[in-house]
């Protein structure tokens, strides 16, 4: 071929003149799908990620108590469970046997106590027993699931009928750094992330990565730092110890045994706005799908979790926009 | 991607598309000008990955549904398998006379499918007794 018809073509590709539209219109159909999420989350007044980085420090089991004390005084909330393949909000809220039914106004979640919505994967599943598992012979790749995994995500936020509502929580997944920016970017105005920890200094090393690729790579201001399983208060006496050994602060010198918590937050600039006690009924109470603040609304960590609703309700929600 | 007719100059329009295996898509081109054709076949990866990102190749033909890509991306969703039945509501199930009995598995299966359960127990059938009239 002609140098200068190489050349004209390429000119044209680049300008994007003459060379014909693309069928498939791939640039259409994604500002479609943004615009799919943008409108379904229009009624939704406030949006909050609940992020770790670390897996297993009781992440799912804050966010629904947390979600629960908002609920509790007056706020219309829903929970996107964005952990795609280890989805445990529905059992933990008492609605594991439900499914989405799809309406022509969209995908109706499950309604749980106090009037939660919820939207998650395992509400898709055949049962119980079902993995999150998908067709195709790219099951292997990283790549094919991450894509497939945020484009059910983002259905999930854009497809679900959250009807108005207060406030969304995003129970992320326990990762640092490949999922939370993507998730971040499907979700327009995330008023911010609040991030969960335990008194371990593998948690905080952990969370500390977290805070910062969050405030520094995404951009999304922290609500503040929820220590779990700061103590434990013994059922027969009452007496309140560590549940864990003093943590050694990752800031003072070698040595110190200054609790990391306050460090942490101070260190990096974010506030701590509660620390829940340890309590040996709460995952009782999510194997049987009646959420810890219902069953023990007066427990010490009932109370922990009203308290940081609190602080957050009056330093980030404006009450007026309570529906 | 766009193709060019060597022959003439310009580009190829695209044509048509026809899936010639399980997650394979023939894509056919062809040259307004002198309209010499071409198929190109795409492997599946490049298909599941276009599907992944909830992409139709070759353009929508009507609005997205709800929840379409998972639905069609997951090997057991709800809808392939419907409500399960506990063991308690499998015996109940038998205290039908046999010649009804397909017929009131499917009312009730349909039933658990509306009010959003996929576990078909005793509360369920209680709840479709009660409905049906029965």
């Amino acid at each position: 071929m002609d140098e200068d018809v190489i050349s004209k073509i390429v000119k044209d590709l680049e300008s994007g003149g003459a060379a014909p539209a693309s069928v498939t219109d791939i640039l259409g159909q994604v500002g479609d799908q943004i615009e799919r999420v943008r409108k379904r989350l229009s009624r939704i007044s406030h949006k909050m990620a609940v992020m770790s980085g670390k897996g297993g420090v009781g992440k799912s089991s804050v966010t629904i108590n947390l979600a629960l004390a908002f609920a509790k005084k007056g706020f219309k909330v829903g929970i996107l469970d964005a952990d795609i393949s280890g989805p445990s909000i529905p059992k933990m809220l008492g609605v594991g046997g439900r499914t989405i039914n799809i309406t022509p106004e969209g995908a109706m979640p499950a309604v749980s106590h106090l009037g939660i919505k919820v939207a998650s994967m395992d509400l898709m599943l055949a049962g119980a027993d079902t993995p999150v598992a998908w067709k195709g012979t790219w099951q292997d790749s990283a790549v094919w699931r991450g894509a497939l995994e945020m484009g059910v995500i983002r259905e999930l936020l854009a497809d679900v009928v959250w009807g108005d509502l207060d406030l969304l929580l995003i129970d992320m997944p326990p990762a640092s750094s490949d999922k939370p920016p993507i998730i971040a970017n499907l979700i327009p105005d995330l008023d911010g992330a609040i991030m969960v920890t335990i008194p371990t200094e593998v948690s905080q090393y952990i969370v500390r990565k977290s805070v910062t690729f969050a405030v520094k790579e995404l951009k999304i201001p922290i609500v503040g730092l929820i220590e779990n399983m700061k103590s434990f208060i013994c059922p027969e006496c009452g007496h309140k110890s560590g549940l864990f050994s003093p943590v050694v602060s990752l800031v003072e010198p070698e040595g110190s045994t200054k609790e990391t918590s306050g460090e942490l937050g101070r260190t990096m600039g974010i506030p701590v706005i509660g620390e829940i006690p340890f309590d040996s009924r709460m995952s009782r109470s999510a194997d049987r799908g009646l959420p810890f603040i219902i069953e023990f609304p007066d427990a010490s960590a009932s109370l922990s979790f009203i308290s940081i609703a609190d602080k957050i309700i009056d330093q980030f929600l404006n009450k007026e926009t309570r529906q | 991607m766009k193709f060019i007719c060597m022959k003439c100059n310009d580009f190829m329009d695209y044509e048509d598309q026809e899936k010639v295996a399980d997650q394979r898509l023939g894509l056919v081109f062809s040259c307004k000008k002198c309209s010499s054709s071409f198929a190109m076949v795409t492997n599946s990866g490049e298909t599941q990955l276009v599907h992944a990102l909830g992409i139709q190749i070759g353009g929508r033909s009507g609005p997205a549904q709800p929840l379409e890509l998972t639905r069609d991306s997951l090997k057991e969703d709800v809808k392939s398998v419907g409500p399960i039945w506990t063991e308690e509501a499998e015996k109940r199930i038998l205290n039908v006379p046999s010649f009804a009995r397909q017929m009131a598995r499917k009312g009730i299966e349909d039933y658990a499918r509306e009010k959003g359960s996929r576990e078909i127990n005793g509360k369920i059938m209680d709840e479709y007794r009660e409905k049906v009239g029965m």
